[in-house]
């Protein structure tokens, strides 16, 4: 019995020890996972904000694994009904007003999704940042008066990715992405996410604000506001099909 | 020794060496006419190709809003109501004005699908415009002003496998964030010689492209065209007047740069090509003017003695070296004006691989000639700046000569 309980605490001693020497690599996994556990499920509001003009648009989402996603657009009228899906290395999105499903190139993830400051790649393929990136810690800074990691994440050799590097503050303890800057392939910034409002949401305490400023546009942002969420359900492979993509009326 | 006198007397002293001063005239005359050929050819071509390729993109003008250039973004436009019309009628000089809705949007068909560069056409005012209808190699041009049909380019069509009847999406942004998404038939297949353009290029009726966009009645730009390349820049200036700040004026050079360097550099070595030529005509004229000089010194020096100012006697030279270069300057002209006039009205047509280059900058396979008399005048300017280079040298000469030593002959 007492030699049990040693090791019991023997190998707690060494988990800790782990955890306290976590790799950049597996503190970008943790933070994933939290952001979208085994499967996800999130109800959201994006607003578009330019210096003439805002616009708002609700939709809900999906993800399962690293590998499937689907997003669908609830609001405004007219874009309601229209839906983007991943599935592996693929994206399609569903245009309701002409019954189409358009394949989206891969040298289109680069480009505004729907108008808005995030690209396709950033909403659609999140887990791009863990299978496609090489980490390394950089740093410890404080940012929003939370500690974080700073991690700076390299392409892999033939990645299919969009930029050509991040820099990304995880919270240290909640493993929330609290900035992620992306820089293109000369090492210019592009853009900059940042996340506020950490909140119990889902059953998990995450950032419920995201926001996106391009960097060579000070006037315009895009907002994204979590409303609900759900994590680690069961959800079937073949709800990410094109087929249920047209068919969803949520 | 009155003035008439003197002309009388230079006139009469150039034919004492009759053969002398036909070769050195000749020798103008050659230039002149070779330079004139040349110049009158380029100019001839830059105006005509000019008035040609502007009209398939650039126009002489763009009328754009002051933040389209930029990112070329659909929220940046331009009214297209009757009032906006009204104004483009005002400014001085405008014959033609064809409204555009360029924008980008992804293209897609079956399981492929691209970035394409979208162009909204109002149907009959472009192909009065630009020719648009010739273009077009299989299938038919647009029959309506809004009817749901797209006229895509050829390496287009050949990337999405399309052909006529088929269906092309068309898939992006709109006006103010919202989402373009079109579905439409291929009425056409166009043929562009720039084949950059061919493989991205997809036209729709305006009003067609306006509803895609959900821009109302706006469009991206305003092409302008006027009577003739030489009037841009007072176009331009009335067009600035007249539209206000808020209106971005942009002339074809600014649109199309590398169309506008390629004039530049053809120009620059036409001119280098002129220089060598007038480069060895002018030492061929300062010969004869320093042998005309040089041998007459012992006359000079009896002309001195026996009460002629020098400053007629320098007069009397330079006129002359006048003569000589006028002489020539006339030969040049009598046997460069009926070739040129010929060829203004009979243009050289260009053939084979010539002719193919030419096409695939989108310009038309011919040579037309310039007949502008800034042409003339600047070829004449030159030849009449060499003289005066060259005269120097008597002038110099007579200035120095010592009357005694140039009686005696010993120089």
């Amino acid at each position: 019995m007492k030699k049990s309980l040693l090791i019991l605490f023997m190998s707690l001693m060494v988990q800790t020890g782990l955890a306290l020497a976590e790799t950049a690599n597996e503190i970008v996994v943790k933070a994933d996972l939290k952001m979208r556990g085994q499967s996800s499920y999130t109800e959201m509001t994006m607003q578009i904000i330019r210096p003439t003009w805002t616009r708002s648009m609700s939709m809900k989402a999906w993800t399962k694994d690293q590998d499937y996603s689907l997003v669908l657009v609830t609001a405004p009228a007219q874009d309601k009904g229209s839906s983007s899906l991943k599935r592996f290395k693929e994206m399609w999105n569903w245009v309701p007003n002409i019954e189409r499903i358009i394949k989206i190139a891969p040298s289109m993830l680069g480009q505004s999704w729907m108008g808005s400051d995030f690209t396709n790649d950033d909403l659609i393929n999140q887990s791009s940042i863990v299978v496609d990136y090489t980490h390394k810690l950089i740093k410890e800074e404080n940012f929003d008066k939370t500690l974080c990691w700073v991690i700076e994440a390299t392409p892999k050799p033939n990645a299919p990715v969009v930029w050509g590097k991040q820099v990304i503050w995880i919270s240290k303890g909640e493993y929330n992405m609290r900035k992620v800057e992306y820089y293109d392939e000369f090492e210019d910034l592009i853009n900059t996410m940042s996340t506020f409002d950490v909140k119990i949401l889902g059953g998990r305490k995450i950032a419920t604000r995201q926001e996106m400023l391009p960097a060579d546009k000070p006037d315009q942002k895009t907002v994204l506001l979590f409303h609900k969420a759900q994590f680690d359900f069961d959800i079937p492979f073949e709800f990410f099909s094109q087929k249920n993509m047209r068919d969803l009326r949520i | 020794m009155t003035p008439e006198f003197t002309v009388r007397l230079a006139w009469r002293n150039i034919w004492r060496q009759k053969r002398r001063t036909l070769i050195t005239a000749g020798a103008i005359a050659v230039a002149l006419l070779l330079s004139l050929v040349m110049r009158s050819m380029q100019e001839g071509s830059y105006s005509h190709n000019l008035d040609n390729a502007t009209r398939f993109y650039s126009g002489y003008l763009q009328l754009q809003d002051s933040g389209f250039a930029e990112n070329q973004s659909i929220d940046k436009l331009l009214p297209a109501d009757q009032a906006f019309v009204e104004r483009i009628r005002s400014i001085r000089g405008v014959t033609i004005a064809v409204p555009r809705l360029e924008s980008f949007a992804l293209g897609a068909a079956g399981d492929r699908s691209k970035g394409v560069m979208v162009m909204g056409v109002a149907p009959q005012a472009e192909d009065a415009y630009s020719g648009l209808a010739e273009r077009v190699l299989k299938g038919r041009y647009f029959t309506s002003e809004d009817e749901k049909a797209v006229l895509v380019g050829g390496k287009l069509a050949e990337y999405f496998s399309l052909r006529v009847g088929d269906e092309f999406v068309l898939y992006g942004q709109g006006y103010h964030g919202t989402t373009a998404a079109g579905l439409y038939r291929v009425a056409g297949i166009i043929h562009f010689p720039n084949q950059q353009i061919d493989a991205r290029i997809v036209y729709l009726p305006l009003k067609t492209a306006q509803a895609l966009y959900q821009t109302g009645n706006q469009v991206s730009a305003w092409v302008l065209h006027g009577n003739a390349v030489k009037e841009i820049p007072a176009l331009e200036k009335s067009a600035r007047k007249q539209m206000g700040k808020d209106v971005n004026v942009r002339d074809w050079a600014d649109i199309s740069p590398e169309l506008a360097q390629q004039i530049g550099l053809d120009r620059a070595s036409g001119m280098f090509m002129i220089l060598v030529l007038y480069g060895v005509v002018g030492f061929g004229l300062f010969a004869t003017i320093a042998m005309m000089t040089l041998e007459r010194r012992r006359e000079f020096a009896v002309m001195l003695a026996t009460g002629m100012g020098r400053a007629k006697l320098q007069v009397l030279v330079v006129l002359e070296s006048l003569f000589i270069a006028l002489t020539g300057v006339i030969m040049g002209l009598v046997l460069a004006f009926p070739i040129l006039l010929w060829f203004y009205y009979h243009p050289i047509q260009l053939t084979g691989n010539l002719a193919e280059t030419f096409e695939e900058m989108g310009f038309e396979a011919i040579m037309p000639f310039s007949l502008a008399p800034e042409l003339f005048a600047g070829q004449i300017l030159i030849v009449l700046t060499l003289l005066v280079i060259c005269s120097l040298y008597p002038v110099a000469r007579i200035f120095k000569l010592e009357v005694a030593a140039g009686l005696k002959g010993n120089l």
